[in-house]
């Protein structure tokens, strides 16, 4: 039995279609999981069928997803959601409603533990400061709309991180910004990472993010896993020709050429 | 020789704070642009830095506070605020979000059609162009009776590049327009870029946060800086670099892992 969350032979349908057939993943405490690949390869799916948040008219038709060895039903996944799993998305605007401060996104979660009042404010600041704001009570009372794109990411870490999860999914975190604040999450995540011992699937197209942050690398093709090896490993030789081409587009843009 | 676009001593500030508030935040200082016919320019900044409202400027969407902005020599905008229709059709742009830049009401052909339906062209002749313009950015014209927001993310920025270049245009502002495509989508639409620069002959301002894209794809490159663009003779040269460009390069992410 390994130690971690792991998902085994899912296959995902709609309408009679395979979105995502005989992907199994594994990841560990402490350990960062690049999920890279071309969009419409079915990383998202994969991701939001680890939280059990399928999008309707998706069914999971095979596939069992394990935490620590057992294995979890549709009740357990929903109790672990939140609780041992956290979920950070790609737009942060749309994970905010933006009709309430900031302060009662914290209370309304940190509320699922009980934490109420001024616990629930202290608690709120702790995890604002430990996402890189200096006055997080300032922060509380401003809504969404009040904060810019890269400010309203780490507010929505510190959300995912509320209830101390074991393990963290971050579906493009940091497509929509701009790269200096790109470094500053990333640092962010592997700081986290390292603190509290998070494993963390980084969804991503972008292998830069890989290179900076993961452990190791799984790339999807057409809903189905097409590789899978240490980061290292990946970037000195990719096996599956998807993986060739992923890698000698990146690293064009550095001005290099895939290694023969 | 007289440039393609020129600015000059452009002032520019945004209202900060509601409705009524009276002060103003000063975007743009004493700024100047040059793009010349046929040219490729980039612009880079990190978010905030007035890359976008420049852009603006050149589209005319706005005046600015002070300054000029001349296209072919002659002053963008009368003194009644209008942009003559010949350079309306003249400069077209392309923004980072493709689904932000469609109606979800229009197919594919009412998309790109929509800029030529000035000409009143019969509608044999108009489905006909629309094919041929679709062809020249790589999609299948039979895409064309496909509702625009069906399409995939790489598919709809194509159709608005085919939309831009629909009027014969001789200069197009790429506002971060490859950004939130994936990496192999973006390779292939900055080379698609580049291609039809070659054969039309139409100039790009090309404005991104992320320097690796200038990288053989922008001839001359301007870095705003200090609320105007600064131009820089070789962003990825040796010798100091101005603060702003230093601050690009070392967000940049590594290539490769870290040895390890």
């Amino acid at each position: 039995m390994s130690a971690g969350l792991a998902l085994e032979g899912l296959r995902l349908e709609a309408g009679g279609v395979a979105l995502v057939d005989g992907v199994s993943l594994a990841l560990r405490r402490g350990e960062v999981l690049g999920l890279v690949g071309t969009s419409g390869g079915g990383k998202s799916l994969t991701t939001l069928a680890l939280l059990g948040l399928l999008p309707r008219g998706v069914r999971r038709v095979a596939g069992v997803l394990r935490l620590d060895g057992a294995v979890l039903d549709a009740a357990a996944q929903a109790a672990l959601r939140g609780r041992r799993i956290g979920f950070v998305q790609q737009a942060p605007r749309g994970g905010f409603n933006p009709l309430v401060t900031l302060g009662r996104h914290f209370r309304e979660t940190l509320a699922c533990d009980g934490l109420r009042g001024a616990a629930a404010t202290a608690r709120a600041e702790a995890l604002l400061r430990e996402v890189g704001f200096d006055a997080p009570a300032r922060l509380l009372p401003l809504y969404p709309g009040q904060l810019s794109g890269g400010m309203l990411q780490r507010a929505m870490l510190a959300l995912a991180l509320a209830r101390a999860p074991d393990f963290l999914l971050a579906d493009e975190p940091t497509t929509d910004l701009d790269l200096i604040v790109q470094a500053q999450i990333l640092s962010l995540l592997e700081g986290l990472v390292a603190r509290r011992r998070l494993g963390l699937l980084l969804v991503t197209h972008d292998l830069s993010v890989v290179a900076r942050l993961a452990d190791r690398v799984a790339v999807m093709l057409g809903g189905r896993l097409v590789e899978e090896q240490e980061v290292r490993g990946f970037f000195d030789a990719p096996r599956h020709p998807h993986s060739r081409a992923l890698l000698a587009a990146h690293l064009a843009l550095y001005g290099e050429a895939l290694p023969a | 020789m007289t440039p393609l676009l020129e600015m000059r001593g452009i002032h520019h500030a945004y209202r900060q704070g509601g409705l009524l508030s009276r002060r103003r935040l000063p975007v743009l200082e004493d700024a100047a642009l040059r793009i010349g016919a046929g040219e490729c320019v980039a612009l880079l900044g990190p978010t905030g830095s007035g890359k976008s409202t420049l852009g603006r400027l050149m589209l005319g969407l706005e005046p600015p506070d002070a300054g000029a902005v001349l296209f072919e020599g002659q002053p963008l905008r009368d003194a009644r605020g209008r942009v003559a229709p010949a350079a309306r059709r003249a400069i077209q742009a392309v923004f980072q979000d493709p689904f932000a830049a469609t109606s979800p009401r229009l197919s594919a052909f009412a998309v790109v059609a929509e800029p030529l339906l000035a000409g009143r062209l019969p509608r044999p002749a108009l489905r006909e162009r629309v094919a041929g313009l679709m062809r020249a950015v790589g999609l299948d014209p039979a895409l064309m009776d496909r509702l625009a927001h069906r399409l995939s993310g790489g598919q709809l920025q194509r159709l608005c590049i085919a939309r831009a270049l629909a009027p014969a245009p001789r200069l197009v502002l790429l506002d971060e327009a490859v950004n939130s495509l994936d990496l192999e989508t973006q390779a292939q639409v900055l080379a698609l870029l580049h291609r039809l620069r070659r054969e039309t002959g139409v100039a790009y301002l090309f404005v991104t946060h992320d320097l690796r894209l200038v990288r053989g794809f922008a001839g001359r490159c301007y870095l705003m800086q200090e609320r105007r663009p600064v131009e820089v003779p070789d962003p990825f040269g040796p010798g100091p670099l101005p603060p702003a460009l230093a601050a690009l390069r070392a967000a940049i992410l590594p290539a490769r892992p870290r040895p390890g």
